[in-house]
């Protein structure tokens, strides 16, 4: 693991990946920098910017960019290194193939996980940047939150597609089906189908938007949820992940990836 | 180390991998010969674990090397594939390869250093292998094969794309892996190469093992396949009267313009032991003797039609 976690994060520092990932985390900051030059418009409806941040990290980090990104680089965690057949180097080290699985999506959560919070932290401080830094200071507390349950978030959907990248050969459309389709469908269906969902047990955690009364526009949104209990939901992540992981894992054990000549 | 294939196949579906091979191979170069598509690759696959077996076994020291993690210590792979991580420079690459064998960063950066002057990298070692040329990224793939001393080392077409002072350089040091007293096994499908580096080979084709052993015995072996011997000599046809009243010389064919000629004989073995006496007894002067197709090129040619 030591060698190994240096080794993929240079590899994923220098890639262009961690362009369009930081592209990818720059959306949602220029969003929130929209917002503050509209924030005399938003006045005229009754809208605080301040009160915006349940929603945009919400709706712009939970349910857009947080599966966008995981994705995006979950699907490569074990995938790229088969397309780009670098896998045999690796299998090829005394070291057991679980370590490569391990150390890979440590280093695809650290940098993904950097990028989130580095732009959640960005948006959270230019919706309240006309607290000041008192006002910021005492809502930061909303912002660990959020990030908490974001990073929660990302290691399940980081690990959940990166079990697809391990066992399917063409991950990423089925990796968008599940994020953007049935993500987003069943968790809003009556009944226990919602328990096969990552994005339930996330809402369960996420308790600052339902808690906050939705004013003016935005108390339009037409949406209810049944939420499951917070420690439950917790451990359901973290155990899914868990079990995520030993399946990528497991993949490289009894999967073979028969590297094609050039 | 010993490497020893029992009945191993390999197969996708319908379609045959490699197809019962039962061979052993000691300390020393030993070539795998066989066209594009022989199954040379998959076989390398099979040897590193990288492939598990359909049927039969792979072991290297009577251990499977399937899901054997401890055994890659031996290992030394060069893959075919012309894949890298091209971000990295050349010594990156190979020091971090070589840091995964349980080097401390010191240790891994000298063996690295001393595999890439091996191959003869060091004036490219800190450029990106994104802007190497193919001889190049040749010749760094075989550093990281090299640089943690392995016992075994498996070659997949290692000339592939250099130019002939790398070609030379290569076969040298792989000459020199196999004097070592390593297993060498080295895959290509161009035969004058191997024949540069053993006379140890294995020939494949389809999946199947055409010939496994010392290239001459293997021309041995093959009885029914005549053998050209070619004599330069200054009798030409007192030579060729002669040869004729053997009943295994099948043809005799004579160049009056070059002074030589090309006999067809289907024992070789006995047309050598013969010859001697015969040139001492009707003084004929030979000039040279040589056989043109007791060459891979000729067995290899004849074991695949």
């Amino acid at each position: 693991m030591i060698a190994l976690f240096p080794f993929f994060l240079k590899n994923w520092l220098r890639s262009n990946k961690l362009f369009w990932a930081a592209g990818l985390g720059l959306f949602p900051v220029l969003l929130t920098v929209l917002l503050q030059f509209a924030s005399p418009i938003l006045a005229n409806h009754d809208i605080e910017l301040f009160r915006l941040y349940p929603q945009i990290s919400f709706f712009v980090y939970l349910h857009l960019l947080l599966p966008i990104l995981a994705v995006l680089t979950g699907v490569s965690i074990i995938n790229e290194e088969v397309e780009d057949q670098t896998l045999s180097y690796l299998v090829v080290r005394p070291i057991p193939k679980w370590k490569i699985v391990l150390a890979k999506s440590a280093v695809y959560f650290s940098v993904v996980g950097a990028v989130v919070a580095l732009s959640l932290f960005l948006s959270f401080t230019i919706l309240n940047i006309q607290l000041g830094f008192e006002g910021w200071l005492d809502a930061s507390s909303k912002l660990l939150q959020g990030l908490g349950v974001l990073l929660l978030g990302l290691l399940a959907y980081l690990t959940f597609f990166g079990c697809l990248g391990a066992w399917l050969k063409k991950p990423v459309l089925t990796g968008l089906l599940f994020a953007f389709g049935w993500e987003n469908l069943v968790a809003y269906f009556p009944g226990n189908v919602k328990y096969l969902t990552i994005v339930h047990y996330l809402h369960s955690l996420f308790p600052t938007f339902y808690r906050t009364k939705a004013s003016g526009i935005l108390g339009l949104i037409p949406i209810k949820f049944t939420l499951a209990n917070g420690w439950a939901s917790f451990f359901t992540l973290v155990l899914m992940s868990a079990a995520f992981l030993a399946l990528t894992c497991l993949a490289l054990y009894v999967k073979e990836y028969k590297m094609e000549q050039t | 180390m010993k490497l020893k294939a029992n009945h191993l196949s390999k197969w996708y579906g319908q379609v045959i991998g490699v197809n019962d091979l039962s061979f052993e191979i000691d300390p020393g170069v030993t070539g795998f010969l066989g066209p594009n598509g022989a199954g040379k690759s998959t076989l390398l696959q099979l040897m590193t674990g990288q492939l598990k077996p359909s049927q039969g076994s792979i072991t290297i020291e009577d251990e499977p090397v399937w899901n054997n993690y401890p055994l890659n210590r031996n290992i030394g792979y060069c893959p075919e594939q012309d894949a890298f991580w091209r971000y990295l420079t050349g010594r990156e690459f190979v020091q971090a390869l070589t840091k995964m064998h349980g080097f401390s960063e010191t240790e891994s950066t000298e063996r690295a250093v001393e595999a890439i002057q091996k191959v003869g990298m060091e004036k490219h070692e800190n450029k990106k292998i994104g802007g190497y040329s193919k001889g190049m990224r040749q010749r760094i793939k075989l550093a990281q094969a090299i640089a943690h001393d392995p016992e075994i080392l498996f070659l997949d077409e290692p000339l592939n794309g250099m130019d002939p002072v790398g070609r030379r350089a290569t076969i040298d040091l792989i000459k020199h892996f196999g004097q070592d007293g390593k297993t060498v096994v080295v895959s290509s499908h161009i035969l004058h190469e191997v024949e540069e580096m053993t006379d140890n080979i294995l020939l494949i084709n389809h999946g199947r093992q055409l010939a496994h052993g010392n290239i001459y015995e293997i021309r041995d072996l093959i009885e029914t396949h005549p053998l050209q011997v070619t004599i330069r000599c200054d009798q030409i046809q007192v030579l060729t009267a002669k040869l004729l009243e053997f009943k295994d010389v099948l043809s005799v064919q004579f160049d009056r313009d070059r002074g030589q000629l090309t006999v067809e004989t289907n024992r070789p073995r006995e047309f050598h032991e013969r010859l001697p006496e015969l040139v001492q007894k009707n003084g004929i002067d030979i000039h040279s003797l040589w056989s043109p197709d007791e060459n891979l090129d000729a067995v290899f040619d004849y074991l695949v039609r």
